[in-house]
This record gives structure tokens, C-alpha cells and sequence, in this order.
């Protein structure tokens, strides 16, 4: 009889320890099989959600340094406790367009927008805007004296991925998108409403002047006509420039050049879209240590707040699930250990005799084995029946743990935990919907399911706890003399 | 012609509360192929050391123990055992959890038994020594003390090494299975040709036997039989 069939002669013989054993074994592989299958599931719905999401980064001016700059300034010059003027500093296009080569990136969009007075049609207006005008003429000005036009130019790379466009708030519904192609065209896309009150098509070309300096205008030719479901702000709509019915989609450019000379080749901001967020850190990393861009002026924000609000509690999940694996390892491994350690002292005569009568240590040591290896299959049978279920309910309970804490932190302090408010004390139909969305957003459903790789790697465990847990008990036994043990036997 | 067996200046001793206790002195004896010896000596004499020594369950503090010439030290303590000797143990040494095929069986592979159907030469060596097919597919537990120890002897004499050593093997047997087992020894020794040391207190069985070895305060002498058996 080999040692094989001798460790499976000893397992059925000593059925209650054996038990014990399945027992132990049992509710180590449930646990380890439920945090690997957790971290499975957790880590399936990151990607989704990263492949889903992206994320993107933006490149503007650093308005916290601008604002240090300027107090250092006003303090220098003896102005402290005056109004503040923050200077804006346009951003230079091909530093914006260095960046657009990283592998990182899947897209990118340029900005630059500013106002302008229609010259040959009409702007959509209210009642307000309407009476502002009446009294200041067309346009209007803003307090310092600024001029302020009618309609917005907002100047892109491409609308297709201008955020209104991304978000669905705008369509085209005539016509055609703007793109790099028509980078120093005069062309545009314009509302729907802002067409059809001016009788304007796709073809069509209008006139808007720089508000400020009327001698600079450009005359747009009609590519593409939008319409959006945006309503603007109250504040907006008392300013014809801010309706959204005004907002004219033009090269960044077309744009540019309406601002003025020491506008041409510049842009407001820069968005580039990046397929992984896991990619951003790397992204602004390489942008600040290959790009010509000065990062004393300007800054990359990185925007994963959707990736991270979303991912946030499957993220805390999966990280539990890691320490539950690695602690359930380990402490498994110990109780086994001490299990079979105490069995194995227990069986020294039955290892005395064996050496007596000539079988090798190892075999020994590979009989034990053998044996915790076989209590170990039958507890994997049992993990692999009842692991789906468990992982199912513990992966469940612990997104519902983490998702319900994750609400509780983003919720604001005045809300005092009663939903109520949010139709009434907090007013804003904005506020209540973008915290329903941001509650959507989070990933409150977990599909933990028990995969092959799952159960591969838990007999990997498995086999590693159980080929500890019995060898270096036996190590320690294996040391006696036959002699010695049987004498001390007798 | 080279001893099968052959215990060279052997010392054996154990030290206590600093003070050496001499088990073997300087002991020096030959056995052969197709001999049945029996070791005989007052308890304490220094004849289970002996045993140890000779089935390589100790190894000795001095001299040297050769099989075939060679040390066994250098044949390794563990192969010797599993290739060269078979041991019947005083207290049967059985593995408890298998019944008494599988104990016979068992010891069967770990010594690389050769005999084309195992079980069925198992089961004839229980039936030789009164164990029936019934009882040897019980729990040895469940065995009296008796039959244990035939199912030590069976397991001892279906391993196929020349040299079997047996501490005390009829101390729990009835007057004729012992007259049995101590002729399936002489037929063993006699017949196929092994060595066969015996380690008992029992006058028939030092009768039986072809030498008689005795062993006094560790110093050991090779008696002529009837005086030997006299001095049991």
C-alpha cells in the first residue's frame, strides 16, 4: 500500500478529525473564494466603467497661482484692500498641440471663446435682455466698462466632442460638425431657433463684429445648424450673449482672430479626453516633464470625479476583499497548521513504525500532504457549491455598506439625512438632478460570479495553505529516530 | 566467507546525571545465512540494543555494524531498513487505523515486495499464522494481543529480506502457535536460506535455535546450547 492509499485509508479512517478538517478548510476556501471572486467582479466593473467613462484633463491657466501673483503684486504696490484683477493669459496652440501626440490620449478639443455683435441678424432675446438694450443699444456692457456683445462665439476644434455635444444638450440636426479641417475657416453652426428667426440655412453666412472694436468682424459662412435643450441660467438670460439660442460654434480660430491680434494663435483651454484614467497620472506626468508649456502659468486638472465616484465603493470592495484573501490565507493557514500539527504528534507512533519498517521520510511528509491535499479537494467541492452564493450576498452586502457610507460623505451637511429637502429647502432643480445623477453614477450592483480563474487560483491557495500547514508540522516530527519514538511509544 | 551479519568492537552506552551507563561492550559477533539465533540474557542485559543495532533503528557509539561487509551506516540506516531486515517488534508495532491485510500489505510495498499477486501471498502468510481471511480483513484493534502479534509476524516474514530480527515474538502466544512460529523460523533459516535472530527469554525457542547468544552486563558470549538453555 503507498502512501497515497495510505493517506486516503487514514482520512476515511479518522472520520472525526477528518471532518474538522473539511470543516476548517471549508470555511477558509468559502471566504478566500468569495474575496477572489468579489475582486474579480469589482475589478470587471472598474474596467467597464474606465472603458466606459475615460476621463479627461484640462489645460488652462492656474488661476490659484494667478490669484497668489496678483495679491503679491497688490501688496508690493501698497493697493491691499482693493478690487483684485485677475489677468487672463491665453494659452499658446502648438504648446496645446504637443500634447495631443501622447499615446495616452483618444481625443482632445481647444477652446477659445468670447462675444460678438451680430451685425446682419437678428439675436434671440427676453424681455429683460430686450430692455437693457433699449436703453444701452446693442450688446451691452459689464461693470468695469468691458463690452459685452449679443451672441457667443464659442470657438472649438471640433463641436462633436464640445461637452454640450457629448453630453446630448445639443444635436445637429442640419448640416454638418465642425472639425480641424476647418481650423482658419470662417465657418459656424448655429441654433436652430437663432436659424429659423433669421430665416438662416446651412450655406447662409452672417456677420458678427468684436463689441469692443467694431472695425474687427468676420463673416461666417452657415456649415451646420444645432439645436440644444440647454435653457441657460436666470443670471444668462437677462444677458442676450449668454442665451444659449446665441451661442455660435466657430473654429477656435474664427474666434481668435475676432478677439484681436494678440489673440491669433492662442486658445482659451485645452480638454484632452484620455481612454483610461488609470493613464492620467502618467498623461500630466509627461506633459510636465517633455511639453514647452509653462506650468508656472498654466496647469493640467485632472477630472476623474465621475471615474472616482463611480468606481469609489467597488474600489473599497475589492480592496477589503484583498486584505479578507490575504488574512484568511494566513490565518487559515495557522489554524490548519496547528490542526494538523497537533495530528501529526498525535500519529508519531504511526510514523515510528512506518520508519521501522523502512518507508523514506518523504514519503511520510508527502502522505500527510496527501492527506490535508485530499480534505482540501473535498473542501474545495464544497467552497466551489456553496462560494457563489456567499461571495454573491458578502459582495452585495459590502457595496450596499459602501455605497450607502459614500452617499452619506457626498451628501451635504444641511440635509441633515432627510430626503425631503431636496425638492424643497434646496430649490434648484440642478442641484437635486446632478445628485441624482451622481447617485446613478455609482456603482451600486456588483455581478459576482465564481469564474474559472476564481476557482484555479483558490486551489492555488488551497494548495499552498494546505502543503504549509503540513510540512512544517511534519518537519519537526520527522526529526525523532524510529527508536526513539517507538521506545517512547512503548 | 563474508558474515551476513557482523556487529565489529561494538560499544553502546548512554550517559545519565553525567555518569556513562555501558549498554554493549565491545561486542563482536557473526551471524549467517540459513542460521536461527536466539539472543537470551537478563532483562537489562542490553538485548533490545542489540535488536536496535542490528535492524539499524540505532546506530552504535563505537565499533561497527557491517551486512555483507558492508558498514550500514554507509547502506543508510532508512534503506537497510527497508531493503536488508525485517523486524517483528515486542509490542507488534501495527498500524492501527488498517486492518491486518493492510498492515501486511502495506509494509509490503514500502519494502518493494516482488511477488506478483501481494494479496494473495499476504492472505497465505496470515492463514499460516492462524489468522483466517475473515479476521484479516479486520481492524488489527479489534484483534486479541495474540493475533496482533502473528499479524506482526506475518507482515515481518512477507517482506523479502535475509535477515529477520524478532524481539520476544511469542510473548503473547499461545504454547502452539509459538511451537508454529518457531518452526516457520527454522524453515525459514533452514529451508530458504535467511538468517533469523531471535530475542527472547523462552527455553524452547533457545533450544530450537542453532546459536545461542548471550548477553550479560553487555559483554556477550556464544554458549553451547544446553548450558545456555540452562542458564534461562
Amino acid at each position: 500500500m503507498n502512501f497515497l492509499k495510505r493517506s486516503w485509508l487514514s482520512v476515511k479512517t479518522r472520520k472525526g478529525k477528518s471532518l474538522l478538517q473539511i470543516i476548517v478548510f471549508s470555511a477558509i476556501f468559502v471566504l478566500v473564494l468569495a474575496g477572489l471572486s468579489i475582486q474579480s467582479a469589482a475589478d470587471k466593473s472598474s474596467d467597464l466603467a474606465r472603458q466606459k467613462l475615460g476621463a479627461d484633463v484640462t489645460l488652462q491657466q492656474d488661476m490659484d497661482k494667478m490669484r497668489e501673483k496678483m495679491q503679491e503684486q497688490m501688496a508690493t504696490s501698497g493697493e491691499g484692500g482693493g478690487r483684485m484683477r485677475i489677468e487672463r493669459t491665453p494659452i499658446d496652440v502648438t504648446a496645446a498641440e504637443e500634447l495631443t501626440t501622447y499615446e495616452q490620449i483618444k481625443g482632445y478639443n481647444f477652446y477659445s471663446s468670447t462675444t460678438g455683435l451680430a451685425s446682419d441678424f437678428e439675436p434671440i432675446e427676453n424681455e429683460s435682455s430686450t430692455e437693457n438694450a433699449e436703453e444701452e443699444g446693442p450688446g451691452g456692457m459689464i461693470r468695469g466698462g468691458m463690452a459685452l456683445g449679443d451672441v457667443t462665439l464659442q470657438g472649438v476644434a471640433f463641436t462633436d466632442s464640445e461637452t454640450d455635444f457629448m453630453e446630448g444638450n445639443a444635436t445637429i440636426v442640419e448640416g454638418r460638425h465642425l472639425t480641424s479641417e476647418d481650423l482658419d475657416k470662417n465657418v459656424a453652426v448655429i441654433e436652430q431657433s437663432l436659424a429659423e428667426n433669421n430665416d438662416l440655412s446651412v450655406g447662409d453666412s452672417i456677420t458678427v463684429a468684436n463689441p469692443s472694436d467694431e472695425s474687427i468682424s468676420s463673416t461666417l459662412e452657415i456649415v451646420g445648424i444645432y439645436s440644444t435643450t440647454s435653457t441657460g441660467s436666470d443670471i444668462g438670460m437677462n444677458l442676450a450673449a449668454m442665451n444659449p439660442y446665441n451661442k455660435i460654434y466657430v473654429p477656435y480660430t474664427a474666434a481668435s482672430t475676432l478677439k484681436g491680434t494678440d489673440y491669433a494663435g492662442t486658445i482659451d483651454s485645452a480638454i484632452y479626453y484620455i481612454d483610461d484614467p488609470a493613464d492620467m497620472e502618467s498623461f500630466v506626468e509627461q506633459a510636465k516633464n517633455e511639453s514647452s508649456i509653462d506650468f508656472d502659468t498654466f496647469t493640467l486638472n485632472a477630472n476623474d470625479q465621475l471615474y472616482q465616484q463611480m468606481v469609489g465603493p467597488i474600489e473599497n470592495v475589492a480592496s477589503f476583499s484583498k486584505n479578507v484573501v490575504y488574512l484568511v490565507s494566513i490565518a487559515g493557514a495557522v489554524i490548519l497548521g496547528l490542526i494538523v500539527m497537533m495530528s501529526i504528534r498525535e500519529r508519531k507512533y504511526e510514523m515510528g513504525v512506518l520508519l521501522a519498517i523502512g518507508e523514506k521520510r518523504w514519503k511520510l511528509i508527502g502522505q500527510f500532504i496527501a492527506e490535508i491535499l485530499l480534505v482540501a479537494v473535498l473542501s474545495l467541492g464544497i467552497a466551489t457549491v456553496s462560494g457563489n452564493y456567499v461571495a454573491d450576498q458578502m459582495g452585495q452586502q459590502l457595496l450596499n455598506q459602501e455605497v450607502t457610507s459614500a452617499e452619506t460623505s457626498n451628501m451635504p451637511e444641511s440635509f441633515g439625512g432627510r430626503g425631503g429637502m431636496f425638492g424643497g429647502q434646496l430649490g434648484g432643480r440642478m442641484g437635486a438632478t446632478n445628485m441624482m445623477q451622481n447617485q446613478q453614477a455609482v456603482i451600486d450592483e456588483l455581478n459576482v460570479q465564481v469564474t474559472g480563474n476564481d476557482l484555479g487560483m483558490l486551489a492555488i491557495i488551497g494548495a499552498i495553505i494546505a502543503i504549509f500547514s503540513a510540512l512544517l508540522p511534519s518537519l519537526s516530527v520527522l526529526r525523532l529516530q524510529p527508536k526513539v519514538i517507538l521506545t517512547k511509544q512503548d | 566467507m563474508t558474515a551476513l551479519l557482523e556487529f565489529k568492537d561494538i560499544s553502546y552506552w548512554y550517559n545519565q546525571a553525567n555518569k556513562r551507563h555501558d549498554i554493549l561492550k565491545n561486542v563482536n559477533v557473526e551471524f549467517n545465512k540459513g542460521s536461527f539465533y536466539t539472543i537470551i540474557g537478563p532483562s537489562g542485559s542490553g538485548k533490545t540494543t542489540f535488536l536496535a543495532l542490528a535492524s539499524a533503528l540505532d546506530v552504535p557509539k563505537e565499533g561497527t555494524v557491517l551486512y555483507e561487509g558492508k558498514d550500514i551506516k554507509k547502506i543508510g540506516l532508512t534503506n537497510f531498513r527497508n531493503k536488508y531486515v525485517s523486524i517483528v517488534f515486542q509490542s507488534y508495532n501495527l498500524l492501527p487505523y488498517m486492518t491486518a491485510l493492510q498492515n501486511v500489505l502495506t509494509a509490503m510495498e514500502i519494502t518493494g515486495s516482488k511477488q506478483p499477486n501481494k494479496k494473495q501471498f499476504a492472505l497465505q502468510m496470515l492463514e499460516k499464522m492462524g489468522i483466517s481471511e475473515k479476521n484479516a480483513m479486520q481492524k488489527v484493534l479489534t484483534l486479541s494481543g495474540g493475533q496482533q502479534q502473528r499479524v506482526a509476524i506475518a507482515r515481518a516474514l512477507c517482506c523479502e529480506s535475509d535477515l529477520i530480527v524478532a524481539d520476544e515474538p511469542t510473548g503473547n502466544l499461545d504454547e502452539d502457535t509459538a511451537k508454529e512460529i518457531v518452526r516457520i523460523f527454522q524453515e525459514l533459516a533452514h529451508e530458504v536460506g535467511k538468517c533469523v535472530i531471535v530475542v527472547t527469554h523462552d527455553p524452547s525457542i533457545a533450544e530450537a535455535s542453532d546459536v545461542v547468544v548471550k548477553l550479560t552486563k553487555g559483554s556477550l558470549s556464544v554458549k553451547n546450547k544446553k548450558e545456555a538453555v540452562a542458564s534461562i
